[in-house]
């Protein structure tokens, strides 16, 4: 039965590929015959300031001074809208990016596949950091996101400090000796 | 039934006689030997299956079974075309073609020859429907591939080519899927699966007839687009590696 539903998605991926190609080669071409400027590989980053304004904790504070639980469920749901508004800013940049790469690179001669693969497995880490800050917002809000962050990074610290002491505290007559004679 | 069953053998024949025709007459033939090579031997078995009928008997069993591997082993001419047609004038996406294509073959014949080795000696001779699926299997794979390659990288293709992919795509997929079921159901699905395959057929020569009757060439690339590859690609992966941290940075406190 493995082997039947093995047999049975390669088709189904032929066919859908099929329908994305039949898709595609209408309108491909369209405004892409020019290779793009140098002002296009800019990064147009979405500002930091931005997330650091949305996140502040005088807002929040102030809001659950005036002991009003309704409007601290706006706050926090319009935070959290802001928080995924500026994550998928960043994501239609990345994508961007990308896009202008495959526009630029399909005429290159010198097109490597093991570059390509590089360039796969960026977009990939990138999109699964995405998906990671993304799902954790959506599910818990940005505020309690940034301090599980800032909790993770203190943890990795702590971790690297009692690696590195314990690494130090190993005396070198402790490790066996390989004689070279 | 059986008329039924001789509309739908003549409704796959037609528009295949059709093409053909306006083929010798537009001189199609020197454009897509490799295609036209296939149809060609599609029209041969069909002619050797009606010589060797009627339908029960051995003789006619072993023919059609091999003109079924024949026409099998014909259609990696078709997927040449598409391939020599599409990716001609794209030196870059070509390697990175061969590089995809060659990766594939190396793993099924990995899978292939793990699968026997694991397996009993008698099944190193596969039974035919098993030998025609997975040489149907490789060509879906390998369509698979170049489709994707050229979805990926927006490569355009003219109507004669986008036609001749899609019908055969469509056939391919149809007798995996086909052959597949039939392989696990055994007889009991030769039936069923006998239509699935001619209602494919008739669809794909309906599709050919549309798409390749009249020449209509791939669309030449502005060679003078030539960019630097790496300068391009190194600034890509710099820029994404710059919005990932800007986007793990932005979060901390």
């Amino acid at each position: 039965m493995t082997n039947l539903v093995f047999f049975l998605a390669i088709p189904a991926a032929l066919l859908l590929m099929l329908v994305l190609a039949g898709l595609r080669s209408t309108g491909e071409g369209a405004g892409s015959t020019a290779l793009p400027g140098d002002a296009e590989y800019l990064v147009r980053l979405p500002e930091r300031g931005l997330l650091d304004r949305c996140l502040a904790p005088e807002d929040v504070e102030f809001v659950a001074f005036l002991n009003s639980p309704p409007l601290l469920r706006l706050l926090l749901h319009e935070r959290r809208r802001l928080a995924l508004a500026w994550l998928h800013q960043t994501r239609r940049e990345a994508a961007r990016l990308y896009r202008l790469h495959i526009r630029s690179v399909r005429h290159a001669a010198g097109l490597r596949p093991a570059a390509e693969a590089r360039l796969i497995s960026a977009v990939g880490l990138f999109t699964i950091i995405y998906v990671l800050i993304v799902g954790t917002v959506w599910l818990y809000g940005p505020f309690r996101t940034r301090a599980f962050l800032h909790s993770l990074k203190v943890l990795a610290g702590v971790l690297l400090n009692l690696g590195g002491r314990i690494a130090d505290s190993i005396s070198p007559n402790w490790i066996p000796q390989v004689s070279t004679q | 039934m059986r008329f039924f069953n001789l509309a739908m053998w003549w409704a796959g024949q037609v528009p295949l006689l059709c093409l053909g025709y306006r083929a010798v007459r537009r001189g199609l033939f020197r454009e897509y030997p490799y295609f036209f090579g296939y149809l060609s031997s599609v029209l041969c078995a069909t002619a050797v299956r009606i010589y060797l009928l009627p339908t029960t008997s051995q003789t006619y069993f072993v023919g059609f079974w091999i003109s079924e591997f024949v026409s099998a082993v014909a259609g990696f001419g078709v997927t040449w075309e598409i391939y020599s047609h599409v990716l001609e004038p794209y030196r870059g996406v070509r390697r990175m073609a061969r590089a995809v294509l060659g990766f594939l073959l190396v793993a099924v014949f990995a899978e292939a020859t793990v699968g026997s080795s694991a397996d009993r000696a008698g099944a190193l001779v596969p039974a035919t429907v098993e030998l025609e699926r997975n040489l149907r299997v490789v060509q879906a794979l390998l369509l698979l591939a170049m489709t994707g390659l050229i979805v990926y990288y927006a490569i355009a293709i003219g109507r004669n080519i986008r036609f001749m992919l899609i019908g055969y795509g469509l056939y391919i997929g149809c007798a995996v899927i086909g052959l597949s079921m039939r392989a696990q159901w055994g007889e009991a699905f030769n039936a069923p699966w006998q239509s699935i395959q001619k209602l494919a057929w008739d669809v794909t020569a309906v599709i050919w007839c549309m798409g390749l009757w009249s020449y209509s060439g791939n669309p030449v690339p502005d060679t003078s687009l030539e960019c630097d590859y790496d300068r391009i690609s190194q600034n890509t992966i710099r820029a994404l590696g710059r919005l990932r941290s800007h986007v793990t940075q932005s979060w901390r406190v």
